[in-house]
């Protein structure tokens, strides 16, 4: 990432710029606009949301992958936990406060609370989660790819059976249709002209999504461990020898992914067009797939998830609006026509 | 002249029963258990078809573990070989269906020739492998320069277009019949008599084979019978104690050495026509009967057809490693560059060892959509049907060639349901009144506690372990000359167990009682 500081600096300083200009830009545009510009920035703000869920989970599959040539497939489960989880610790808090005659009248703040508690019990869950499976098993079979594949099937196939027993399979939760006070800080949608309606909580989530990805930026790029987790991606054995400990920074990074995941996962549930669904395992696994390899599979930077998930994403949601049959399909093509072109992604170096 | 063939041939055919032991007195009961019954409603018939469904997926694990153990080419798209061969066959056979309608442009004796059932069956079967061994090839062509990953995720890639465009675009989903299913239409063939004989005949032929193989053991033994429980292994000691009974015994046993083992003989060979005559024979007789009143019972056809092709597929896969070209992909999969260093192609024998792995998928395909006659892309193209077969090879054991079928055996015997004969592990869950879904999660850590304790697989730890396995067998005196013998009993008893597992489940003491079926 260093010979990169400026390009990604300068580039993401770009991006935010486009974005306000872009948005003032809108504002200022008055209600004569054909259904099809309506559907161009709608599908614009959803890809934007969409990229930013699948950066943050991606991010986390991409670490444990980088690190220690482990294909994660229970990323998708974790995802799908995070969210039944912070479902679940939300509704408590909501109950808990409700029962507490704390802050009864206002109801947005101690929405707020809740929402922010929710999270960060989802992220400590998670990671306990996530530090127990990696001591028990993951460790042991530590250079062993295709038995850790095994593994990692098996925990998946664990997770969903087991969400399957405490919540029901069918179903698709959503908070604010499923809590006693059908209230949400964020609901509803909101308008720039009375014809561009979209649903607000979206900017929630590209705010979360893009504060975490430059948290992360700077972890990685000014603190120590950042950069040792970075030398030990590219090359773990030398990483090893000239002293750190990479076993324990595989602990590490495996808690992170996992939290990673299932914040995703969580941020994802108050959404109207998402929700915490069983089928959220499996799609959002080959969705990590997928990303990481246009982004830059095993020899590639960490922007590469980034740009990656901001590419599937839009690609998806922009087929989703306009070419509504063709929305699985379009990934693959992508990713197909990256592999045939750029073999190891869009920021991986050749082989 | 005459004389030098024959006894070639001779050896060359006692040479095959030496090696192949084992497998003939696997294969014996195996053929001969589905003749035990003509009851189309027994449970011994809905064994045979999930253990049919076993055979399929054994094929296209094995499929698999040719490209992984053999190659160490991890392949994450490995549902679109047995996609496509499924749907090929159905698409071919729906065109010669409709050519009886309208021939088009084709001649009339080709049209002919087409509808011919046994024809029909051949052409089917080829196209579905075609197929198969098409997109193995195309996989194959892009694996050029790649690391092992990137080309799993390619060939996820494909996997996933093919699965994506059949399920969820309009044209694909009436094409493939989304997901109320595309209807194969049925063989008439895999009804009717001549093909019936032709497995009774192969059933009789390997019955002598195994005939052969008790007389070839028969011959060759020295000593008593092998085991030597009661003295020592090492032979007559100098030692004058020992019972003058047993000195005699020994005497007399070497003596008449050939009259007794002829004798011996004999009666296996008197159990056996009594077994072929009064059992068998009237059942094939009743099966016949009911076939040819156009009654509808696939099942031993189906099975039969299975069967061998899986014997087939598994010779061929054995032939396959052993040769020279399956030396060198063991050679790619250990140390690619170097194999390249040494001047082969390792681009070309890749995209060969796809395709080979690619056409028996397709013929794994094939079989399914003539065994289960309905297609949808979530059983075939879906990315849970590579995982189910990445978990049998890997659970069955990825350095061994029996590894994919035990694997698969277990499994989806472990995951059966609660009414089926194959399904020992639920009831036994059941019976301690574990809920059905818990039964899944004691399932998946069954799994988990294998990989971790076992990290070769079942029947790769097994292989691994051997020496010292053997070792210990051969201090009584079990050779590996006498595992067939095993081999051949604790199949029977599998069956004979899996038949009457639930009355002995009965007699354990249980939480609930078992209503099966």
């Amino acid at each position: 990432m260093e010979h990169n500081y400026k390009i990604v600096t300068n580039g993401t300083l770009l991006v935010l710029i486009i974005l306000l200009i872009g948005w003032w830009v809108l504002s200022q545009i008055t209600a004569n606009l054909s259904i099809f510009e309506r559907n161009l920035i709608l599908a614009f703000i959803n890809g934007l949301a969409f990229s930013m869920i699948l950066f943050l989970m991606v991010s986390g599959f991409y670490l444990i992958f980088g690190l220690a040539d482990i294909i994660n497939f229970a990323h998708g489960a974790f995802f799908m936990l995070g969210g039944f989880i912070g479902f679940a610790s939300y509704v408590t808090f909501e109950n808990f406060f409700l029962q507490s005659n704390l802050f009864m009248t206002n109801e947005f703040f101690y929405s707020i609370l809740c929402f922010i508690l929710a999270m960060i019990s989802t992220a400590i869950l998670m990671g306990i989660l996530g530090g127990v499976i990696e001591f028990t098993t993951v460790r042991r079979l530590y250079r062993k790819p295709l038995n850790q594949i095994l593994l990692t099937v098996g925990i998946s196939f664990l997770i969903i059976q087991f969400a399957q027993l405490i919540w029901s399979s069918q179903k698709t939760y959503i908070i604010p249709l499923n809590t006693n006070t059908n209230y949400f800080f964020v609901t509803g949608f909101s308008n720039i002209t009375s014809n561009i309606t979209f649903e607000t909580y979206s900017f929630v989530i590209i705010f979360i999504g893009l504060s975490l990805a430059i948290i992360m930026y700077i972890i990685f790029s000014r603190t120590k461990i950042g950069f040792l987790v970075q030398a030990a991606i590219e090359d773990s054995e030398m990483t090893e020898i000239l002293g750190t400990n990479v076993k324990l920074m595989l602990s590490l990074v495996f808690i992170i992914g996992t939290i990673l995941a299932g914040i995703a996962g969580f941020i994802l549930v108050p959404s109207i067009h998402g929700g915490a669904y069983l089928g959220n395992a499996t799609t959002y696994l080959i969705f990590a797939f997928v990303i990481v390899v246009v982004g830059g599979a095993h020899y590639g930077k960490f922007e590469g998830t980034f740009f990656g998930s901001l590419i599937i994403g839009f690609s998806y949601k922009f087929t989703e609006t306009f070419f509504s049959d063709y929305t699985s399909i379009v990934a693959f093509i992508i990713m197909a026509i990256i592999l045939i072109f750029k073999p190891s992604g869009l920021t991986g170096q050749a082989e | 002249m005459i004389v030098n063939n024959t006894s070639a041939f001779k050896t060359n055919f006692l040479k095959f029963i030496q090696e192949n032991k084992t497998l003939i007195s696997f294969l014996t009961v195996l053929y001969v258990v589905p003749l035990y019954t003509t009851n189309d409603f027994s449970p011994l018939r809905s064994l045979l078809s999930q253990i049919t469904l076993i055979l399929i997926f054994g094929i296209f694990a094995l499929s698999f573990e040719i490209q992984l153990g053999r190659t160490g080419l991890l392949n994450f798209g490995q549902a679109v070989f047995f996609g496509v061969g499924a749907y090929g066959l159905a698409f071919y056979l729906d065109y010669v269906a409709s050519l009886s309608s309208d021939s088009g442009f084709l001649p009339q004796f080709v049209v002919l020739i087409l509808q011919n059932p046994f024809m029909q069956v051949l052409f089917a079967f080829v196209i579905g492998i075609l197929m198969g061994a098409l997109l193995g090839f195309i996989m194959g062509l892009t694996t050029n320069k790649m690391k092992g990953i990137t080309f799993a995720f390619i060939a996820l890639a494909i996997a996933m277009l093919f699965y994506a465009y059949s399920s969820q675009t309009p044209e694909g989903s009436a094409l493939s019949g989304g997901e109320t299913g595309k209807k194969v239409f049925s063989l008439d063939l895999f009804q009717s008599l001549p093909l019936y004989l032709i497995f009774v005949v192969l059933t009789l032929i390997i019955i002598f084979l195994f005939i052969m193989v008790i007389y070839k053991d028969l011959k060759e033994r020295r000593g008593m019978f092998g085991l030597s429980l009661f003295e020592s292994p090492l032979g007559n000691s100098n030692e004058n104690q020992g019972n003058v009974s047993m000195n005699k015994i020994k005497i007399i046993f070497l003596k008449y050495r050939k009259v007794i083992k002829g004798i011996i003989f004999g009666i296996l060979l008197l159990i056996i026509a009594y077994f072929i005559i009064f059992i068998s024979l009237p059942n094939i007789l009743g099966m016949v009967h009911i076939t040819s009143n156009t009654y509808f019972f696939p099942i031993p056809i189906t099975y039969y057809f299975v069967l061998t092709s899986a014997v087939l597929m598994y010779l061929f896969s054995k032939k396959l490693t052993q040769s020279p070209f399956g030396r060198v992909l063991a050679g790619i999969s250990q140390n690619e560059e170097r194999v390249q260093a040494l001047g082969y192609n390792v681009y070309w024998y890749k995209i060969k060892a796809l395709t080979i792995s690619g056409a028996m998928g397709g013929l794994a395909g094939a079989l399914y959509a003539v065994t289960t006659q309905l297609l949808t892309p979530e059983t075939t193209f879906s990315v849970d049907n590579t995982v189910n077969v990445m978990i049998y090879s890997i659970v069955g054991g990825l350095n061994t060639l029996f590894g994919p079928f035990i694997g698969t055996a277990f499994v989806i015997s472990s995951e059966a349901p609660n009414n089926s004969s194959l399904g020992v592990l639920t009831k036994i869950l059941y019976n301690y009144n574990i809920s059905t879904d818990l039964i899944f999660v004691v399932i998946g850590l069954i799994y988990i506690l294998i990989v971790m304790f076992l990290p070769f697989g079942l029947s790769g730890t097994f292989q691994v372990k051997m020496p010292k396995i053997t070792q210990t067998l051969r201090k009584i005196r079990i050779t590996p000359n006498d595992y067939w013998i095993f081999a051949f009993f604790i199949l029977s008893f599998v069956f004979i167990f899996l038949m009457n597992f639930n009355q002995i489940l009965q007699m354990f003491p249980s939480l609930t009682y078992i209503t099966s079926r």
